[in-house]
């Protein structure tokens, strides 16, 4: 079974993710901050990342997005944001894909499956 | 001074002529005695040199009353009445012709001498020549006449910085009788690269009449030159039109260097022009031209920039130029250059000024751009983080409504609540995902673009949306369309954003139809999409966000009624140097 780790600061996304993905029978891991992200990456089987961009506080997910790609350059991360804008920042090529935010889970799972394919 | 004589000694002159011979000898005065009848008795050597004659003895003997140059100059009757009525005379520079018919100018004095008992036996002439001292005076007064002149002419090239007023001022002072007094003047320019010579501006008469008519009029009611420079511009103007149509046909290259036009002013020396002197090659044309033999040509240069030439002749009268001409018209056309150049650099320091005020305008513009995109900045900063704060609990509200209608059965009450939430939850996501791309403000890039393939690459994103709702596309899209100068992403997102306008009015089906063309100083974009759905384009929130989103970049979008079933929208943008060139996002 994939493991997939959901990196967020808001409560009920990670609520919703861990649902729909369940559902969709994947193994769903839960971090809230930058460092729980990577100790959990380094540390647990983890198959792909879906990574949200601004964290609470000072933290930014693309520090953490470098981070996981310095431990594992091969580990799939999803970029999942409300600012559909940071597509135009370079430091975003890291990651495998970007998508905004949205209450239809349909292009997140889809993009899930095919990185998971690959 | 009377000579007084005893009878003894008059009886012999001679006596008189031993005594004073040495006295007269080395005097540099032509000198001669005549008895009573006019008979020269004595001349000392400097005589002949001044009535002509090689050897002073030949002079002895003439009678000076039938001296036939002596009465051409009418000197004879003053001689006569000395001897008869024994008065002195003085005649100051009288004209006389020698036998070798040297003109000379003399002052003569003539004394009678005196018997005791007062009757006249002859008398003393004094003879002197004063040609070199008259030629020097007239030299003089000429060189004071062409300082007057020149004073003149620079205080008028002085009173303006205007190029054609200057031009006009050079060219009257050429013709004009109390100016160099030439019958015509052409005046050539040199082009802003220095490659060519060209003829600008003339002045003259088209024959004898008319040059007599303008003149005269001139001298006769005007006492200066100073006087015809500041009022006659004008009016020779409208006299001018063969000579200046003339002058316009003259051009040529500063590579002909064996032009003696070209000549001239490279060597930056007044010369003289006869068609005699020069090949027929070099010349005729020019001649043929200017329809004279023979012209005065005078390079206009200042400091060491060649500014142009003058030419001048005297087509009418046929006066011939003299040297003194030349020299007085090439020191006129050094005043004229340094007037010439002088209105130059005014002309090139106003159009730096321009440009300053301009560059200064654009700072304050700027500024003010500045403080506004600051301010927008900061609207934007808080908009994203409010969009931020939107975005989470509507993927929360929907995302769960939709989890939990999946496992809903469409019998349940909460079926359709749900599908509601779910349905309105991502109507708001579109609004936020517009509303976000509207207010994000990108660089204030400017690229030189191309509507058509911007046009490709909006299309392109979406063409998803475009498969979902089965849109046939068909375009018709002008291949020469003039560049626009816009921010590209910014364009891209009035273009999506029309597009997705369109799109939500459309049916389950349609064909859009997409135009681009150049339609006068515009590039023109239009969108027809049918069938759709019955809708007012003026009220609709999207129409005005795809208006504000183009209006920002110096464009139009207007809605174009064609039938109900049919949507039509035509877009204008302004290419580089049309209208709103300085907007903000266009740059």
């Amino acid at each position: 079974m994939n493991s997939i780790l959901i990196v967020d600061d808001e409560e009920y996304i990670l609520d919703l993710y861990q649902k729909e993905l369940r559902d969709e029978g994947y193994e769903v891991k839960l971090a809230r901050n930058n460092a729980e992200a990577l100790k959990m990456a380094e540390k647990e089987n983890i198959n792909l990342v879906v990574l949200d961009i601004k964290l609470s506080g000072e933290e930014d997910g693309l520090q953490t997005l470098t981070e996981l790609k310095k431990q594992n350059k091969d580990l799939p991360v999803i970029l999942n944001s409300g600012y559909s804008t940071y597509k135009n920042n370079f430091q975003t090529w890291l990651a495998d894909a970007y998508l905004v935010k949205s209450s239809n889970l349909s292009e997140l799972k889809n993009k899930i499956h095919s990185l998971l394919s690959r | 001074m009377e000579i007084q004589l005893t009878s003894e000694k008059i009886s012999s002159l001679d006596l008189l002529i031993e005594q004073l011979k040495d006295i007269f000898l080395e005097i540099p005065v032509g000198i001669f005695i005549c008895d009573q009848k006019g008979e020269v008795k004595y001349v000392n050597k400097f005589f002949p040199r001044v009535l002509g004659g090689s050897r002073p003895e030949d002079s002895i003997g003439i009678n000076v009353l039938e001296l036939e140059n002596i009465k051409a100059a009418g000197m004879d009757a003053n001689f006569k009445q000395t001897l008869e009525q024994g008065e002195p005379f003085s005649i100051e520079r009288v004209k006389y012709k020698s036998i070798w018919e040297k003109e000379v100018y003399l002052s003569i004095r003539a004394t009678p001498i005196k018997e005791k008992s007062g009757s006249t036996c002859g008398l003393i002439g004094f003879l002197e020549d004063e040609t070199d001292k008259v030629k020097l005076e007239e030299g003089l007064k000429q060189k004071i006449a062409e300082l007057f002149i020149i004073d003149e002419v620079e205080k008028v090239l002085g009173s303006t910085l205007n190029l054609n007023e200057i031009l006009e001022i050079v060219l009257i002072a050429v013709t004009a009788g109390q100016g160099l007094g030439f019958n015509r003047a052409f005046l050539m320019l040199m082009d802003e690269k220095g490659t060519y010579l060209e003829g600008k501006m003339a002045i003259g008469p088209s024959n004898r009449e008319e040059a007599y008519r303008i003149w005269n009029n001139l001298s006769q009611q005007y006492q200066s030159l100073e006087d015809i420079l500041k009022s006659y511009r004008s009016a020779l103007d409208q006299k001018n039109i063969e000579v200046n149509q003339i002058v316009q046909k003259i051009r040529v290259s500063i590579r002909e260097k064996d032009n003696p036009l070209i000549q001239s002013v490279l060597d930056k020396q007044a010369r003289y022009l006869d068609e005699a002197n020069y090949p027929p090659s070099f010349t005729s044309s020019l001649f043929e031209t200017i329809g004279a033999r023979k012209l005065a040509l005078a390079p206009l240069i200042s400091v060491d920039k060649i500014e142009g030439l003058i030419l001048a002749d005297n087509f009418v009268t046929g006066k011939e130029i003299k040297e003194e001409d030349l020299k007085l018209l090439q020191i006129f056309a050094h005043h004229a250059g340094s007037a010439i150049e002088r209105s130059r650099l005014y002309q090139r320091l106003e159009q730096k000024l321009m440009e300053l005020e301009e560059a200064n305008r654009k700072i304050a513009e700027n500024s003010q751009r500045m403080i506004k995109m600051e301010r927008l900045q900061a609207i934007e900063e808080v908009t994203f983080q409010v969009a931020h704060e939107l975005r989470n609990p509507m993927t929360i509200i929907g995302g769960f409504a939709r989890s939990i209608l999946k496992k809903t059965s469409p019998q349940d009450e909460n079926y359709k609540s749900l599908e509601i939430i779910a349905s309105q939850t991502e109507r708001m996501e579109d609004l936020l995902t517009n509303f976000l791309d509207y207010v994000y403000v990108p660089e204030n890039t400017v690229e030189e673009l191309d509507l058509n393939q911007s046009l490709e690459q909006s299309l392109e994103l979406l063409k998803g949306e475009l498969k979902e709702k089965r849109i046939y596309l068909m375009k018709n899209l002008h291949t020469q369309l003039p560049k626009l100068h816009l921010n590209p992403e910014l364009l891209s997102s009035s273009l999506v954003n029309t597009l997705r306008y369109m799109l939500s009015n459309s049916s389950s089906s349609g064909s859009l139809y997409i135009t681009t063309q150049p339609f006068e100083k515009q590039v023109s974009l239009t969108f027809s999409l049918m069938p759709v759905n019955s809708i007012l384009p003026e009220k609709s929130s999207s129409f005005s966000l795809a208006s504000t989103l183009i209006g920002n970049l110096g464009g139009t979008l207007k809605y174009k009624p064609e039938d109900k079933a049919r949507l039509c929208l035509e877009i204008n943008f302004f290419p580089k140097g049309g209208k709103d060139e300085q907007h903000p996002n266009r740059g």
